[in-house]
């Protein structure tokens, strides 16, 4: 098999793999379904065309959640988007993201949101989301405190923090 | 996973199975045609002189040497010119997209940098809704378009071109094998210029410098492709304007008159902008003119034109 066709086999396993992670880190970020849906295309197309680690098991899960986040950033700030508030939280429009992630997870900043989903449902360590991230070990921790006591009703059930 | 309120509602998302189909089927089809791993070569176009060109060219050089400001110190017979002169030009479109000359930038009259077949716009909206969660309009907080450049330096012993912009960018092809240097813009000028917008692999800087027999410029033979995206000619300049609050509302995100948008409030404040196109001789001097813009709309077409700045 040449290396190509190689790549990209091993490509088509690693979407498989973590697709629903690179899914659920687009909507976290951009909180709506359509807007995730093309930065979940674009994920795919960089591990052909970023020199991800294709063969490494155990950095590319980090790559694909770096390049989701960084993608995100750079789609919000797009002057191709268009970019949906609300007057304010309370007045959401509720059809828009389908409720798929609490109302409250999104009155955090996108930050916090990328935090609380590593922590909680990736469960990486802080020192690890840091090293993802790119930021120091004591600002995440503090983040990852104020977005506790935020979220405190849907944490606390069942944390054994 | 840690269990709680929060997981649970996480584990309840999937990606959708067709958006992961389609993916994939992406990428296998995006290799299949050569897409994603062959880079698009690009022709290096050279100006065909003719003998009438070529003569109008020296009558103007003569001219330029003339018109061109003294920097302080007067030639004598036994000193080397100080300055060098070099022609700025532009192949500009008329309103059918046809061009057979080459206009040199004036002066006095605005002239048009780029062909009608524009590259990027784009613009960002707000939605507002009312207490009902009810859609009210879109509020249209910035606008951004990207014109191509094609310019023409010439002149006598000059080995490469730089194009600086100011108080806006440059986008440039990295692959293009004419382009001699970027310098890429800084983080603080991505986040003023809103310069993140790139699905085409250009890249965004303060100013480029290309090699003098391979400028960004197109030639009278150069043909534009149908659907208008002429992504060849490797240098664009681009505009981010934010717009003040509530000035422009639609309730349909796909009939807003960008080009209209766009016009006046350029227009409005396009003082602030200039691009630099300096040319560097081989004796290690250079020379620089300055452009001033404007935009004009003809209702079909937006296009960009130039003055030169002698202020």
């Amino acid at each position: 098999m040449s290396e190509q066709n190689t790549k990209i086999k091993q490509a088509e396993q690693i979407i498989r793999l973590y697709a629903d992670m690179i899914y659920r880190i687009a909507l976290h970020n951009l909180k709506n379904t359509a807007d995730a849906e093309d930065i979940f295309q674009d994920v795919c197309l960089a591990l052909l065309t970023k020199n991800a680690p294709l063969f490494d098991d155990v950095h590319i899960k980090n790559w694909l959640i770096r390049v989701t986040i960084n993608k995100c950033k750079n789609f919000r700030k797009s002057h191709w988007q268009s970019k949906t508030e609300a007057l304010d939280l309370s007045r959401e429009n509720p059809n828009k993201t389908q409720n798929l992630i609490p109302e409250l997870v999104y009155s955090l900043p996108q930050k916090y949101r990328n935090i609380i989903y590593l922590y909680y449902y990736e469960e990486y360590t802080i020192a690890e989301i840091a090293e993802i991230l790119g930021e120091n070990k004591n600002t995440i921790n503090s983040k990852l405190q104020r977005a506790r006591k935020k979220l405190k009703e849907i944490l606390e059930e069942g944390d054994n923090l | 996973m840690k269990r709680n309120l929060y997981t649970q509602d996480i584990e309840k998302i999937k990606a959708p199975d067709e958006l992961v189909e389609k993916s994939i089927n992406t990428l296998y089809g995006a290799v299949n045609n050569n897409e994603v791993f062959i880079m698009k070569k690009y022709k290096h176009f050279k100006l065909k002189l003719t003998s009438a060109i070529a003569a109008s060219l020296v009558l103007v050089l003569v001219l330029s040497i003339v018109m061109f400001k003294d920097n302080g110190e007067s030639p004598t017979p036994d000193s080397n010119p100080v300055s060098h002169p070099f022609i700025l030009s532009v192949q500009a479109a008329d309103s059918l997209g046809n061009s057979s000359t080459m206009d040199e930038i004036s002066k006095d009259t605005y002239v048009k940098v780029n062909k009608i077949k524009n590259f990027g716009q784009g613009f960002g909206t707000t939605t507002k809704y009312n207490e009902n969660g009810d859609y009210l309009y879109d509020e249209i907080f910035e606008v951004l378009k990207e014109f191509t450049l094609e310019l023409d330096c010439s002149g006598e012993n000059i080995e490469t071109v730089t194009y600086t912009a100011h108080n806006t960018y440059l986008s440039y092809m990295p692959s293009y094998e004419g382009l001699i240097k970027a310098i890429d813009l800084t983080e603080e000028e991505r986040e003023k210029y809103n310069a993140y917008a790139s699905f085409d692999g250009f890249g965004w800087a303060s100013s480029c410098t290309f090699d003098y027999n391979c400028q960004p410029k197109s030639t009278l033979t150069f043909e534009l492709p149908e659907d208008s995206l002429d992504g060849s000619i490797p240098l664009r300049i681009a505009f981010y304007l934010e717009l003040e609050d509530g000035k422009y509302t639609t309730t349909s995100r796909d009939n807003v008159d960008i080009k209209r948008i766009f016009e006046e409030e350029f227009n409005s404040r396009s003082d602030q902008y200039a691009l630099d196109v300096t040319a560097n001789f081989a004796d290690g001097t250079s020379t620089t003119k300055t452009l001033k813009f404007k935009c004009k709309n003809d209702a079909t077409h937006l296009y960009l034109c130039a003055i030169e700045d002698i202020s």
